[in-house]
């Protein structure tokens, strides 16, 4: 008999470090969070024994609905901002990268060497009224008074498309770089102009790869609560800024714990979505 | 509260503490009775230079020293059990809090209270001082670029100034944020009544629409001139004038805080005799003049005085006036009403 079995006996065991790891830093850390969030708290942030959902309840309320839209709304946008800038770099890597595409995708990774915060920093600088944009605009006399554009949605989703794009670059370079040219070629040679080569032979094909992009930009994106807070302005808050005021300022740890439940159950849901969409590869 | 570290402004102070800090960890390198130490636990930017390294040359204790942003990451350490720490550095509105949850132990022995000033000697959340002796004071206020703003504001109006409009902050502070916008209105800071705690979030959630940010670090912006007026602490201020002279602070004359920190032994501090004697180290004066010349923060000894540079001390940001004194009340611990401000914060904050 050649064909695989599973391994059955002490053969189990090989798997048993895997197991241990997932209920140990995965499991058991949900489960903690899933009992605290059906429970309440007192005044004195000691957490009551009977059992509610209240919790759920309240997270659910309508008054939580702007703060979960405008999440959505910057990490869909960040998310297209991605794929609009991503696809043609991951383009360029892939046809004209030649022998230095290890190169460009070094290059591409590149900033995940320094600190994310001393990134965020320096677009602070860039962005504040004194800063080099503005002194550009002003200089070129495109402007009178300085714009702002720190501390507004729009300094908010460059923040995350700056620090997501790689994630949306690197899976359509792999859908793009194992696409068969010579389709391409057949394509041109039956009298598809460029522009229907693309839409109708190389677009499908790279899809895989874009669902890929899209779902780790967008998953990341939707939780990220640093960008918000330090290029964001008071309207700006994210969900992830809601959790983190939860936890950290008013210790209200239960309603957090629903908070992050929901948000986990929503990205899983998304995920769900993507399979169904591409049939369960992930590239 | 916090101290925010100054990330893109390391002024003078900044730099001289970097090298105080580094100064003390090669004296500590340098120290052969490991025996005995002290685990220091205090806010950022909040020490003298020389403070640790005079006290481990005193008493051959060797100190870790750890820094805390804000004062809720402390309760929140100490609460859900974090040991190790012997000496902790506890505003006065979670000084009730931290003896209610049974987490502070009582001072091995009566600390020498001779040297401190009247008005803390007897604080409301120690009386006794069985638990605590107070580390550093200041007020809240406002700080402005008076480059930016007409005339001299006198008042909370100016964080309500629409001509000011995006750019202003607040600290992400609920007492501080909330408790400036009841006294706006007229109220008690520490007003415990529905009626007005809805008031001030109201008049909160006008003035977000006129805010830059809600951040405990606005002094980083303000030196920048990203934002004109913020609503600020004293000593904070004083370190952000050695690198933005343009800024000036006044305690608004509808009342504000007057803020004391405290040095408190946690519950399950292991060398609890070794935080004591620091706490009797501080309290020399000076010893407690050397923090206050680094830090712009007023500390509580009297006799300390003499020793303070002649114009910090003749500083209403650092030594407030007897009239401005008058002005100012304590954060009170808020009871049941504690639930009412965080509903009212978390709604600003959405």
């Amino acid at each position: 008999m050649t064909t695989l079995e599973r391994p059955r006996g002490p053969g189990c065991l090989l798997i048993l470090p895997f197991v241990l790891w997932n209920l140990a830093f995965v499991i058991l850390p949900l489960l903690a969070v899933f009992l605290q969030s059906l429970h309440l708290q007192d005044l004195d942030y000691n957490i009551l024994p009977g059992w509610t959902l209240a919790n759920f309840h309240r997270a659910l309320n309508p008054e939580y609905a702007p703060i979960v839209l405008r999440s959505v709304a910057y990490a869909g946008m960040t998310t297209l901002l991605c794929l609009l800038l991503g696809y043609p770099l991951a383009w360029f890597i892939a046809v004209y990268g030649g022998k230095h595409r290890s190169r460009y995708l070094i290059l591409v990774m590149l900033p995940f060497w320094t600190s994310y915060l001393v990134r965020t920093y320096a677009f602070m600088t860039i962005l504040q009224t004194e800063g080099i944009i503005n002194a550009i605009l002003l200089k070129i006399g495109l402007l009178q008074t300085p714009l702002q554009l720190l501390n507004t949605p729009f300094s908010v989703v460059l923040g995350l498309t700056y620090s997501f794009l790689p994630f949306a670059t690197l899976p359509i370079y792999v859908s793009l770089e194992h696409l068969d040219r010579r389709l391409v070629d057949a394509a041109a040679d039956l009298g598809a102009s460029p522009f229907s080569t693309f839409r109708h032979v190389v677009f499908p094909l790279s899809l895989p790869g874009v669902m890929s992009a899209s779902l780790l930009t967008f998953v990341p994106a939707m939780g990220d609560f640093i960008t918000p807070e330090l290029l964001g302005g008071p309207e700006t808050q994210m969900v992830g800024n809601q959790i983190q005021q939860q936890f950290l300022n008013l210790f209200d740890w239960p309603f957090g714990s629903a908070l992050s439940l929901l948000l986990m159950i929503a990205m899983l849901g998304s995920i769900l979505i993507y399979h169904r969409l591409t049939g369960g590869e992930l590239h | 509260m916090t101290r925010p570290l100054n990330v893109l402004g390391p002024g003078p102070l900044t730099r001289r503490q970097f090298l105080g800090m580094a100064a003390a960890g090669l004296a500590l390198a340098g120290c052969s009775n490991a025996a005995r130490t002290l685990n220091f636990y205090n806010y950022s930017l909040y020490i003298g230079p020389d403070t640790l390294a005079d006290f481990t040359r005193q008493t051959g204790i060797k100190v870790n020293y750890d820094e805390f942003s804000s004062a809720d990451v402390l309760f929140a350490k100490i609460k859900i059990g974090v040991t190790g720490y012997d000496l902790l550095v506890s505003p006065d509105h979670m000084m009730r809090r931290l003896i209610r949850h049974h987490l502070l132990l009582p001072l091995p022995r009566p600390a020498p209270l001779g040297q401190i000033m009247p008005k803390l000697r007897k604080p409301p959340w120690d009386p006794e001082n069985r638990f605590s002796v107070p580390y550093l004071w200041g007020t809240v206020g406002v700080a402005y670029n008076q480059t930016k703003v007409e005339g001299e504001p006198r008042s909370w109006d100016l964080l309500w100034d629409e001509k000011l409009a995006r750019r202003l902050t607040i600290m992400d502070e609920k007492r501080d944020a909330i408790g400036a916008a009841l006294l706006r209105l007229g109220y008690s800071g520490n007003s415990q009544v529905p009626a007005q705690i809805e008031e001030a979030k109201q008049s909160l959630l006008v003035q977000k629409k006129l805010l830059r940010r809600i951040t405990s670090d606005f002094v980083d912006d303000l030196i920048r001139g990203e934002t004109w007026a913020a609503l600020a602490y004293s000593g904070d201020t004083h370190q952000a004038l050695q690198s933005n002279e343009a800024l000036r602070y006044y305690v608004p004359e509808e009342g504000s805080f007057f803020f004391v920190d405290n040095l408190c032994i946690p519950r399950s501090a292991p060398h609890a005799e070794e935080a004591m004697q620091f706490i009797e180290y501080y309290l020399q004066p000076q010893v407690a003049a050397a923090v206050t010349n680094a830090t712009g923060y007023a500390n509580p000894v009297e006799a300390s005085k003499s020793l303070v540079r002649p114009e910090l001390l003749a500083d209403p940001l650092t030594y407030p006036p007897p009239s401005t004194m008058e002005r100012l009340e304590f954060q009170q611990d808020l009871g049941p009403a504690e639930a009412l401000w965080n509903e009212a914060w978390d709604e600003v904050k959405r």
